[in-house]
């Protein structure tokens, strides 16, 4: 295990504090509905996925 | 154009200004008699003159130099688009320059008394019972101005002709105040001032028409929705003493979401993530990543400005 700051790293994942308050909450809720996701979590994989493919588009 | 009829011709001589009701509806046009003439404009809801048009908002929605097919805005709580500029022959427009005053002529020129913008619209607008503090900054028609690299502005000479001439489209009842600039010593007017002609007309259909769709939003507020309504009428400042502090949506107060990543998602994360302003502080670098792809992918309105749907629109 290795801490760093709020962060905690294994081999598996890392854990990452996303922190919000409810207005920030509220919009994030509104994009994780439009694009039919459950949690604000799995919007945040996707805004991962998009940012590592549009990376890579910019690349090709 | 040519089937129009002006209801109203007024020629606005040098150091002169003039306060002119427009309805809904109607146009305003200034138009230039012998070119190279700056003309200062505002305009106030005619039925409320607490509402008027207002250069920063203006200036945030289309940037420094407004011309053909954009909106004149006032200020927020309202945020309507008070008039809409249907015509602009010569293009050149300044929202960054607030209307010159006496104050510049004394400590930049040394006179004790001269024509400037200020005074020239406070006593067009005095007509209607407004005082100097109801001059608010200026619509600058065909000035010319530019930012320099240091970040200030600065006013070139124009090459308006004579003919040239700018539009206002009243999108509500208003009083419009343009008035021939008073700058004879700097460039704004290329040192001299110019008599100009205003006419006004009333739309066509077609004219109407071409006025771009804007959103109608809750956040337009108006008099009905403010806590305090009531135009303070005396000058000094008193607090009161029943007030009681009452910010929307506070407290506002942060909470903790776990987000886990594997390593994959981490590594795209982290060469996204701003070190550069956040160093070790992950939590807040995963919301700038965050907000930053939800700003790429969903915002409507950059810099609060309106999506403005502008078919049939010819922008310079």
């Amino acid at each position: 295990m290795v801490h760093q700051g709020d962060q905690t790293l294994d081999k598996q994942s890392v854990s990452i504090e996303l922190r919000l308050n409810s207005q920030q909450r509220e919009l994030l809720q509104r994009a994780a509905v439009t694009e039919a996701l459950p949690t604000i979590e799995a919007l945040v994989r996707l805004a991962i996925s998009e940012t590592a493919a549009a990376a890579e588009k910019s690349n090709v | 154009m040519s089937d129009r009829k002006a209801v109203f011709e007024w020629i606005m001589q040098p150091g002169t200004g003039k306060a002119l009701e427009l309805r809904k509806g109607q146009i305003l046009r200034v138009e230039q008699i012998e070119g190279a003439q700056c003309v200062d404009f505002n305009c106030f809801n005619l039925h409320d003159y607490k509402e008027f048009m207002h250069c920063g908002r203006t200036r945030t929605v289309h940037g420094f130099n407004p011309s053909k097919g954009t909106f004149l805005w006032s200020a927020p709580p309202r945020e309507q688009a008070m008039m809409y500029i249907l015509e602009d022959t010569y293009g050149r427009n300044d929202v960054l320059f607030p209307r010159c005053s006496a104050y510049l002529y004394e400590s930049a020129y040394g006179f004790h008394q001269h024509t400037n913008c200020h005074d020239i619209q406070t006593e067009a607008q005095r007509e209607y019972g407004l005082t100097p503090d109801d001059v608010h900054d200026s619509f600058n028609m065909f000035m010319c101005t530019e930012v320099t690299l240091d970040g200030r502005a600065s006013i070139t000479r124009q090459v308006s002709k004579k003919g040239d001439y700018i539009e206002l489209l009243a999108l509500m009842d208003v009083l419009a105040v343009p008035n021939v600039c008073g700058a004879d010593v700097m460039r704004t007017s290329n040192f001299g001032l110019k008599p100009i002609k205003l006419e006004i007309f009333e739309a066509s259909e077609k004219e109407l028409a071409s006025v771009p769709k804007l959103p109608v939003l809750k956040s337009q507020r108006t008099p009905a929705d403010f806590r305090n309504a009531q135009i303070k009428s005396t000058r000094a400042l008193v607090a009161d003493r029943s007030y009681s502090a009452s910010f929307q949506n506070t407290p506002l107060v942060e909470e903790a979401i776990t987000i886990e990543l594997s390593p994959e998602e981490y590594a795209v994360f982290e060469r996204s993530a701003r070190a550069d302003i956040y160093g070790d502080d992950m939590p807040s670098a995963l919301r700038d990543f965050v907000f930053t792809w939800w700003e790429n992918k969903y915002l409507r309105a950059a810099s609060g400005a309106p999506r403005i749907e502008t078919v049939g629109v010819d922008q310079k």
